[in-house]
């Protein structure tokens, strides 16, 4: 009898806690990180800010219209024996990511994979302003110590196309949902 | 018409696949190369000449010059002496080779690519300064070109040494 009792109080215990996530359709949000250049000899890394909001499509499928403003520093370059600081720079982007994975489940955790297409201001002192397409591919981890709010840790990667090139970024990032709406 | 989750599975892993085929700007890789001149003397008193620069000579450049994307900037740094003893203004022109000669040559067939480099009475540094890059970019693109500093006041005398062209290119990964 002990037994059954307990191993009852073990299952609800463990049904109370996993049933806090939300069922909520909107959320929005705002995230910071960092910004990593990718294989680029005259950037370093800086920081960078964002928001966000995400509507549930399907129980399986997002979609998160974003704005996020990253910085990056410049690197040193070296010329003969003298060594110049190159300023650094930034860039606005504008976008929507596609997000893949147990949207509306009622775990208290979700994971998720993204890729999403942006357009992009290119800002560095010395040269124009250049605006290019961007695409990004990533993954995303959510936690939910209550049924409206979330705590998000997310990694991107992010290409921008400027001119014949391009240049690259991965923006690690962590952040704070609400959700609202019913699903 | 309802979509499963299969389908939209294999429709980003299409899109996906498509959009990497096609962009090698995906996964772009900049790269900047510091390219020294030697130190020549330019005067109105002296046939002009200019300076040949062969980017590829250069081992990041002759490894990558069949994946150039893209050039996004060209500085020169260098030092300037006047021997006139009064302030000039040094102009930086671009060519297809080393093959002009007179002041007039050079303003008439040659690019403008950096103006009003203020030269004072004697020894002058150029910090380093971007260059007029679009009418030129193709020109740069083939790794090859003649370089020549005149001063817009004439007569002029001057030196220039210790001077470097830096490019900061893209190339295909």
């Amino acid at each position: 009898m002990k037994k059954i009792v307990g191993v009852s109080l073990m299952v609800l215990l463990f049904l109370s806690i996993s049933s806090v996530a939300s069922a909520r359709k909107f959320s929005i949000g705002a995230f910071g990180g960092l910004n990593l250049p990718i294989a680029q000899g005259d950037t370093k890394s800086g920081a960078l800010f964002g928001v966000k909001g995400r509507v549930n499509l399907l129980p399986f499928l997002a979609l998160e219209p974003n704005y996020v403003r990253a910085q990056f520093a410049g690197k040193d370059l070296e010329v003969g024996d003298r060594s110049f600081a190159r300023e650094g720079g930034n860039f606005n982007s504008f976008g929507a990511d596609l997000l893949f994975g147990t949207m509306s489940s009622l775990s208290k955790m979700k994971f998720y994979g993204l890729m999403g297409i942006n357009s992009n201001s290119y800002s560095r002192q010395g040269i124009e302003d250049k605006t290019g397409l961007g695409l990004t591919l990533g993954t995303g981890f959510e936690f939910f110590p209550t049924e409206i709010l979330s705590l998000e840790i997310r990694a991107r990667y992010h290409a921008i196309k400027l001119g014949d090139g391009g240049r690259s970024h991965v923006e690690i990032s962590g952040g704070l949902n609400y959700y609202f709406g019913k699903e | 018409m309802k979509i499963n989750k299969k389908s939209w599975t294999l429709l980003a892993v299409a899109i996906l696949a498509t959009l990497l085929l096609s962009g090698c700007w995906l996964i772009g890789i900049t790269l900047v190369l510091s390219y020294d001149i030697d130190d020549k003397d330019v005067s109105t008193s002296a046939p002009l000449n200019g300076w040949l620069v062969d980017l590829t000579t250069e081992q990041d450049w002759k490894d990558n010059q069949d994946k150039l994307d893209e050039i996004y900037i060209l500085y020169f740094y260098g030092w300037i002496k006047n021997y006139e003893g009064t302030p000039a203004t040094g102009r930086l022109y671009v060519y297809k080779d080393t093959s002009l000669h007179t002041v007039a040559d050079v303003e008439s067939l040659a690019t403008l690519v950096l103006d009003g480099i203020a030269i004072g009475a004697d020894t002058t540094e150029v910090p380093l300064i971007a260059m007029g890059l679009e009418p030129i970019r193709d020109l740069i693109m083939k790794g090859k070109f003649g370089l020549y500093a005149i001063a817009k006041e004439i007569p002029f005398d001057i030196k220039v040494f210790n001077a470097s062209v830096v490019v900061i290119f893209a190339v295909e990964p």
